[in-house]
């Protein structure tokens, strides 16, 4: 908890990335890279650059890249900017390309910044706290801590099949026929495993009638409902002004 | 008269879709802060049981349930399931699964039940850390549960229960997948939950902890209950081996000993009262017990072809641990060995390395003189089979014989040689009977055989069995030990990793001891055990019988019983 962003109500984040990336579909490049560079700042403060910007470099910049090339060669028109072979580069997919990537980058910035910053605890938490069932809670949580566990058993899965002389690692192939195999009892022992995991839950509680309590408190602030409040606002805002220029 | 903690009284349940019933007919009624463990062979009842003492059946696993359950006062079929938790503790068998998945450290873990009774932070944070302090688990209090080892898992998964306080607890084979010193470690604490006045129902099928712990014990066969009584009476009742449940291993021993003329009390439950026996048995016979004397029984010679030669082989995870360090050994053709040493110790990883699912960091491992370095994985496992720990991690073909002979299919081998192949490896492994069967209709224990027979119907030199006894009774016992000595005679490779001493002691003349990721010794079986250091150093336990012999003392005497017998008798009567 030691800045202030991590201190906000979770839910007051997730308002404020939202309302962030809404307003951004409404506008251009400079925008996105005005939020970028806050995103960026916002996960400096947290320590989380590294997570940031390692996934917007590998996963969204290069898909930004290729959807920035097909809407430049395959949409638009007008003045041809480009002509080469059967590819022709108009000022109008320049204009579309511009605009298709600051929205995808828009995007991906907040979903980028919200993972980052997000406490799954704090939020499942506050989502109690405003009296969602702890059991919707539950899965929202054990999805993303049980899916690492998954892979990791995936792994052990293909394992035990490559012991028993079933290719996996060679062409693409091969592979595809590796693939039930390995996915089979990844299936049907993760049936097995969630009625087990189920009981175990059961044995500690977890549909227990009555109140239940918890070490973590979620603090909502006044300021947090302020900062709601404006993030609605400044939603409601930009999408009446730009209502107000398509009418006028 | 104080309520019985648990009162049952002709019980029968039939799951749904079952054609027979699980349980039938069962009475059973437990006191308050009475130890009472339910044995049989697999497949008696023991789980649906406990399931019934906790209203997961029929509420959680439906069925037909008649007669009266009524736990803690409450009837069973009548108290929603929820509502039980205030009452009685389960602790299952998987310890994997029994991590809530909303934790990101063991304090939240332990937190996790608490804040579903409802406990305030405050009084919850204090329960928690004494829970921690008592438990001897405040060295992980900020580990992610999900990266702990499977014993520690377990441990975790009882003291999450314990610190909810419930006076009743149902404790569902709990140390089947950990090593001798960590099931000690739980047994300490199931032990305090007793003494601290709890009602502890066990299924367990190790029988010296049993006959340790347990006021009563219940004999399940075929979902009826065959006997009850106290441990003495349950255990020297024949009925009890008939039902397919094996006996401490003192009470072996003594039967052993009375075959070369040395007639003890009957029924020593544990190797402590054997050896008291033994004592006063030497005493009438003024026997002198004398120190062991260092040195031991020549060795079989080394075999005469290596067919497995590991040299100087390391490995280091990603992450950079070393998980084996500088391990080298020499497996001949028709010999078998075990692997021991406590979790993390490094004998799967180099088990991995054997049949090329990891590759070494530095070293050699070769078969048949060839280096398997450059060999992918499956190509090696057409010469090395694995039997993997948990059989689940393969099957999933929808019978028996085609799971079998899946790997068969997939490496070409053809039709009427496959299914011959199937139909020899099914015979040897008595699933003969369960061909047309569904695995997942069998219980795990038994698909563990189906595991074992795919990897014989793909006829390897190598076979690297990984905790083959875990879970197993009498029957699967003999059933696997019979399978290791078909193997042997057909002149194969067999490594064993394993917790279970009596058993290495029992089946291999070679044991490889690991710790640490380095193999410390590496000897013949008969001597490995003798080895105080090695043994304390690798953390795991002395069979009965060389604790029965190092008591005894004298000349070496291996594994050998007439030997033990002469030391015993001062070499009268020993036959």
């Amino acid at each position: 908890m030691a800045n202030p962003v991590h201190r906000l109500n979770p839910l007051t984040q997730v308002f404020l990335v939202l309302a962030a990336t809404i307003i951004g579909l409404f506008f251009g490049p400079i925008y996105w890279a005005c939020f970028f560079l806050v995103a960026l700042l916002v996960c400096a403060l947290s320590g989380k650059v590294k997570g940031f910007l390692g996934v917007f470099l590998v996963g969204v910049l290069p898909m930004g890249l290729l959807m920035f090339v097909l809407q430049l060669f395959f949409s638009g028109d007008g003045r041809v900017l480009v002509d080469w072979w059967i590819f022709e580069a108009t000022e109008g997919g320049l204009q579309n390309a511009i605009h298709f990537v600051s929205r995808l980058f828009t995007i991906a910035t907040g979903v980028l910044l919200i993972t980052q910053i997000a406490d799954l605890q704090r939020f499942a938490r506050d989502l109690e706290q405003r009296g969602v069932s702890p059991r919707a809670t539950y899965v929202i949580q054990s999805t993303f801590l049980i899916l690492p566990e998954m892979q990791k058993r995936a792994g052990t899965i293909l394992d035990a099949q490559r012991a028993r002389g079933i290719e996996t690692d060679a062409n693409l192939f091969v592979r595809a026929k590796a693939f039930l195999p390995a996915v089979a009892p990844l299936i049907l022992s993760s049936l097995t495993g969630v009625e087990e995991r189920a009981m175990s839950l059961e044995a500690r509680g977890m549909t227990l009638s009555g109140p239940k309590t918890s070490l973590l408190h979620v603090e909502d602030s006044a300021l947090d409902r302020a900062l709601r409040v404006l993030a609605v606002l400044a939603v409601l805002a930009v999408i009446g002004w730009k209502v107000w220029l398509w009418t006028r | 008269m104080t309520n019985p903690a648990v009162d049952i009284r002709n019980l029968t349940f039939t799951y749904d879709l079952a054609t027979a019933p699980s349980l039938q007919d069962v009475s059973l009624t437990v006191a308050p802060g009475e130890f009472v463990s339910i044995i049989g062979a697999n497949g008696a009842g023991k789980s649906t049981l406990c399931a019934a003492i906790r209203g997961l059946v029929p509420h959680f696993s439906k069925g037909e349930l008649r007669g009266s359950v009524v736990v803690a006062g409450k009837s069973i079929p009548e108290t929603p399931l929820g509502e039980m938790a205030r009452d009685v503790g389960y602790v299952f068998q998987n310890p994997f699964t029994q991590m809530s998945g909303v934790a990101r450290t063991v304090f939240d873990e332990l937190a996790y039940g608490l804040g579903n009774l409802g406990v305030p932070a405050e009084e919850m944070r204090e329960r928690v850390e004494t829970m921690l302090r008592d438990t001897e688990l405040e060295p992980l209090r900020d580990r992610n549960p999900f990266e702990l080892s499977g014993g520690q898992q377990q441990r975790v998964a009882l003291a999450s229960i314990l610190v909810m306080g419930q006076p009743i607890l149902v404790i569902d084979e709990p140390t089947s997948q950990l090593d001798p010193e960590t099931t000690q470690d739980m047994f300490r604490l199931i032990k305090r939950a007793r003494d601290e006045g709890r009602t502890v129902i066990l299924v367990e099928h190790k029988m010296e902890l049993v006959a340790q712990f347990s006021d009563r014990v219940v004999l399940l066969q075929g979902g009826r209950v065959v006997m009850q009584g106290t441990p003495a009476e349950v255990f020297s009742d024949p009925r009890c081996e008939k039902a397919g449940t094996r006996l401490p291993e003192s009470m072996y021993l003594r039967r052993a000993l009375a075959a070369h003329g040395v007639e003890l009390p009957p029924h020593p439950l544990t190797v402590a009262q054997l050896i008291t026996d033994v004592d006063a048995y030497r005493a009438g016979r003024s026997v002198a017990s004398s120190a062991p004397e260092p040195g031991a029984i020549p060795a079989e010679p080394p075999a005469s072809e290596a067919l497995l030669e590991l040299d100087d082989i390391t490995f280091s995870y990603p992450n950079g641990v070393k998980a084996v360090q500088g391990v080298s050994f020499r497996v001949g053709r028709g010999e078998s060995l075990g692997i021991i040493g406590q979790n993390g110790a490094g004998k799967t990883t180099a088990a991995k390395l054997i049949n090329g699912l990891l590759k070494p960091s530095s070293g050699t491992v070769r078969l048949g003189g060839e280096d398997t370095t450059r060999w992918t994985a499956a190509q090696t496992a057409r010469r090395v089979g694995y039997v993997f720990q948990n059989p689940d991690d393969q099957i999933f073909n929808k019978t028996v014989a085609s799971e079998v002979g899946y790997a068969l299919k997939r490496l070409g081998i053809p039709g009427d040689e496959a299914d011959r192949r199937v139909a020899a490896a099914l015979e040897m492994t008595g699933l003969t009977e369960q061909t047309e069967t569904n695995p997942y209709d069998l219980p795990p224990s038994v698909r563990k055989f189906v595991t074992i027979a795919s990897v014989i119907a793909a006829d390897p030199e190598v076979y690297i069995l990984d905790e083959p006894t875990a879970g197993q009774d009498l029957v699967g016992l003999n059933r696997l030990m019979k399978i290791l000595r078909e193997l042997q005679a057909r002149n194969k490779a067999i490594i064993t990793i394993t917790h279970d001493m009596e058993f290495v002691s029992q089946n291999f003349r070679r044991t490889i001891v690991m710790t640490g990721g380095k193999v410390v010794l590496d000897a013949p079986t008969d001597q490995v055990f003798y080895d105080t250091k090695v043994v304390e150093q690798a953390h795991v336990d002395q069979p009965a019988f060389v604790e029965l012999a190092s008591h005894v003392g004298g000349a070496p005497m291996g594994l050998s019983m007439t030997r033990l017998a002469a030391a015993i008798t001062g070499g009268e009567s020993a036959r």
